[in-house]
């Protein structure tokens, strides 16, 4: 099975190089890795290594323009969620892989509407592993009850879901155990914990059902 | 009170790796442990586990806990974001029955030397591991190259003796 890490962001994000985030992946078990921002290519990586472009704050209208500009030069498009209007229209746009930062939409951002289009149109929502470790108290009570909720929606509507450390220093890094453990205290089921740390690949080249024309 | 052997309490031990390498004793371990566990599961779970710090060598170190805990101690350790308020995260490496079968893994020999790197035309003091892992010491750095790098990322590597 293989297992990569759904986003790192290497140098100038943090204080890691491409190269090092590779190799440490390496070492803590991964099979390859998504880079978000500037990734050099010209390097030969340890792991194989997708690159992405990662889209903050970006206004709707504008969405299409930057995903076209986007697929020229990355691997994948990943777009930070914001209220439910902005997920719907971000997933039914041709070119977005994955959604991000689900865990920092308002109520009802990310409703049972969005998991039926992200699992119609195989958009990938991505969990990261960084506000369980880096939050306390109610911070994390409210990121794990997010993460429930988009669990349950999973378990419903079976869009892919991706898993990530959004690393931008050595010591956010995870193993896929430790991520694993981390994503038990929200969902039981360790087989769908496992199969979503190799969804990666299999979004970057989904295709839609099979359709009689 | 003396227990006979089949009455006493079973434990698990895990061997865990802290990155990145940071002077710390067996106590800061502790209370990082035991902060992350009781944030995460409250202090009913906390006084179950029993986490305990056995041995620390390097970056590395034995922990142990009542067996049928460790897989919560485990998400427990992967939770830890600071040792003694310096970044830092803690790999769990290995489970084990036995200490012995855990000091086995640790390596014997510090697995990196003090160096020299180039990297744009410009020298810096750097920790090189024998994996190649480059990590340039705080001082004197530039903010426009990054700090932990690769053999890949340098120009010139020279050892110092």
């Amino acid at each position: 099975m293989q297992f990569f890490d759904g986003c790192v962001l290497p140098y100038p994000s943090g204080q890691v190089s491409s190269s090092r985030f590779a190799r440490d992946l390496q070492n803590l078990g991964f099979s390859g890795c998504v880079m978000c921002g500037t990734v050099p290519e010209e390097i030969l990586y340890d792991v194989p290594v997708l690159t992405a472009r990662y889209l903050t704050d970006i206004q709707p209208r504008l969405l299409s323009r930057e995903i076209g500009r986007s697929a020229m030069e990355h691997d994948l498009v990943y777009v930070q969620a914001g209220d439910a209007g902005f997920n719907r229209t971000a997933i039914q746009t041709t070119g977005i892989h994955v959604l991000t930062d689900v865990q920092n939409t308002p109520k009802d951002g990310f409703d049972r509407y969005c998991a039926q289009l992200a699992a119609e149109r195989g958009v990938a929502i991505d969990l990261s592993v960084r506000p369980l470790v880096e939050l306390r108290d109610v911070a994390r009570q409210k990121v794990i009850r997010k993460y429930e909720e988009i669990f349950t929606l999973q378990n419903r509507y079976e869009f892919p879901l991706v898993l990530s450390s959004h690393a931008s220093e050595i010591w956010h890094l995870k193993s896929p155990r430790e991520m694993i453990r981390l994503f038990s205290l929200v969902c039981d089921d360790e087989d769908l914990l496992r199969s979503s740390l190799g969804t990666v690949s299999q979004v970057k080249n989904w295709v839609g059902p099979v359709r009689e024309v | 009170m003396r227990l006979r052997p089949s009455m006493r309490e079973n434990f698990r031990y895990i061997l865990i790796e802290i990155v990145p390498e940071i002077s710390c004793e067996s106590r800061d371990i502790y209370r990082a442990t035991a902060e992350s566990v009781t944030s995460l599961y409250g202090d009913s779970i906390a006084s179950l586990m029993w986490p305990s710090v056995m041995q620390v060598a390097g970056s590395y170190a034995i922990i142990r806990c009542r067996r049928g805990m460790e897989k919560k101690l485990e998400t427990a350790l992967a939770a830890i974001n600071t040792i003694q308020g310096t970044p830092a995260a803690v790999h769990s490496l290995k489970t084990s029955g036995t200490i012995k079968t855990l000091q086995e893994s640790i390596p014997k020999e510090r697995g990196f030397r003090q160096g020299r790197v180039v990297i744009a035309g410009k020298t810096y003091d750097a920790v090189i591991s024998r994996r190649g892992r480059i990590d340039l010491k705080e001082k004197g750095i530039y903010l426009d190259i990054p700090r932990y790098i690769t053999e890949e990322d340098t120009e010139d590597l020279n050892y110092d003796e």
